[in-house]
C-alpha cells in the first residue's frame, strides 16, 4: 500500500493493466498480407542469391564445425603435406628459384660497370711473380728498392 | 493469448535444415509458425502496427539471409527472437522515437476477463478510464521507457519469459534483468499514476 501511495498505482494493479495488452490483436488480413510480402522478398532473394565461398564451405563442411578437432587435424596434415612438397621442389632441378639470364649482356659492359679505378703502380714494382713451376701457382713478389 | 518462451521447443528442425539449404517452401513453414509471435513482439515494443509489420518483415528477411550461418547453438525461435529484439532497438534508434501510436484493436473478450472487472470496479483507481483510454495511456507509458527497460517489461510481464532466458537473449546477467524490471515497473507505476490522481 505504501508503494501505491507513492506511485498512485500498486505493482499488482500495474501487472493487471499490462495483462490487458494481451487482448490487443492484429487484423488477420494485414498479417496475411505481411506474410505474403515476406515470402515475396525471400523468394526474390533466393533467385538472385549466390552463396558466398564462406557459406558454401559452411554448408559442405558442417562436420568441420561440429567436430573442430578433426578439422584442426586436417589443417595440420595439409600444412605438413605442403611443407613436404615445398622441400622436395626446392631441392629438385625444377626449383622455382629466380635466375638472371645474363647471356644477352656483353662481357665488356659487365666488366666496365663493376670497374674500380686503382692508381697505376710504377713499372718496377711487381705485386706478383710470374707463375713458376708446373703447377701454375702464383707467388707474391718480394718488394725491392732500386 | 498464450505466449511461449523463446526456448520452447517446437518441431521445426526439419524445416530449419531444409531452409538452410535454400528451400523457400520450408522457410514459408517457419514464417507460418513464428510470424504471429514475432509480430506481437515488435508491436509490443513499438506500439505502432505499421512499424511492427515492417519490422516483422525485416526480421524474417534477415533470418533467411543469415540462415546458412545459423549453427543451432540455440533453438531457431530464440535466434529469431534475438534478431527481433536487436532489429527493433536499432529501428527505433534510426527513426524518431516519438512516433505516433498506431494501436491494434482490443478484442471484445477482454470484457469477460476478471482482471478487467477488477480494474473497472469501484475500488480501482483506474475505474474512471474507459478501455480505450486505458489502452492508450498504457502504450504511451510503455513508449516512455528506454529501450532496455521496455524490452524486459515486454519479455517478462507481457510474454511471460523467465528472467534467465531474458538474460540469455538480451546478453546481460539475471541480476541486471531483475534490476531493469524493477525500475521499469516503478516508472510505469509513476506514469500511469498520473492519470488516476
Amino acid at each position: 500500500m505504501s508503494q501505491q501511495r507513492e506511485h498512485g498505482l500498486s505493482e499488482d494493479q500495474l501487472l493487471q493493466v499490462l495483462h490487458l495488452k494481451r487482448y490487443e490483436s492484429a487484423d488477420e488480413g494485414r498479417l496475411l498480407r505481411n506474410r505474403q510480402n515476406i515470402m515475396r522478398e525471400v523468394r526474390s532473394i533466393q533467385v538472385n542469391r549466390r552463396p558466398s565461398l564462406l557459406e558454401r564451405l559452411e554448408t559442405h563442411l558442417g562436420w568441420f564445425y561440429a567436430e573442430p578437432k578433426y578439422g584442426l587435424a586436417l589443417i595440420f596434415l595439409l600444412f605438413a603435406l605442403l611443407q613436404f612438397v615445398g622441400v622436395d621442389r626446392t631441392n629438385s632441378e625444377a626449383s622455382v628459384g629466380v635466375y638472371a639470364d645474363l647471356s644477352g649482356i656483353p662481357a665488356e659492359v659487365m666488366l666496365e660497370e663493376e670497374l674500380e679505378v686503382y692508381p697505376d703502380l710504377p713499372a718496377h714494382i711487381r705485386l706478383f711473380a710470374s707463375p713458376t713451376g708446373g703447377d701454375g701457382t702464383v707467388l707474391p713478389a718480394t718488394f725491392e728498392f732500386e | 493469448m498464450t505466449e511461449e518462451s523463446p526456448d520452447s521447443k517446437q518441431d521445426d528442425s526439419q524445416w530449419v535444415e531444409l531452409a538452410q539449404q535454400g528451400d523457400t517452401a520450408a522457410f514459408d513453414k517457419l514464417v507460418e509458425m513464428y510470424h504471429s509471435r514475432i509480430y506481437t513482439l515488435t508491436y509490443q515494443m513499438t506500439s505502432n502496427r505499421e512499424d511492427a509489420e515492417d519490422l516483422t518483415q525485416e526480421v524474417f528477411v534477415k533470418a533467411f539471409e543469415a540462415l546458412p550461418r545459423f549453427k543451432r547453438r540455440s533453438s531457431f525461435y530464440t535466434w529469431l527472437y534475438r534478431i527481433g529484439i536487436n532489429k527493433t532497438i536499432n529501428y527505433r534508434k534510426k527513426r524518431n522515437r516519438n512516433r505516433p501510436l498506431s494501436l491494434d484493436a482490443m478484442e471484445q473478450e477482454v470484457k469477460q476477463d476478471e482482471i478487467y472487472h477488477d480494474l473497472s470496479s469501484k475500488g480501482s483507481p483506474l475505474r474512471n478510464l474507459s478501455l480505450s483510454e486505458l489502452q492508450l495511456k498504457l502504450n504511451e507509458a510503455m513508449q516512455g521507457l528506454s529501450d532496455k527497460h521496455r524490452t524486459v517489461v515486454v519479455m517478462h510481464d507481457m510474454q511471460g519469459i523467465p528472467h534467465d532466458e531474458i538474460a540469455k537473449v538480451v546478453g546481460v546477467s539475471v541480476g541486471t534483468v531483475r534490476s531493469r524490471l524493477f525500475y521499469a515497473r516503478r516508472q510505469l507505476q509513476a506514469d500511469l499514476g498520473e492519470y488516476v490522481k
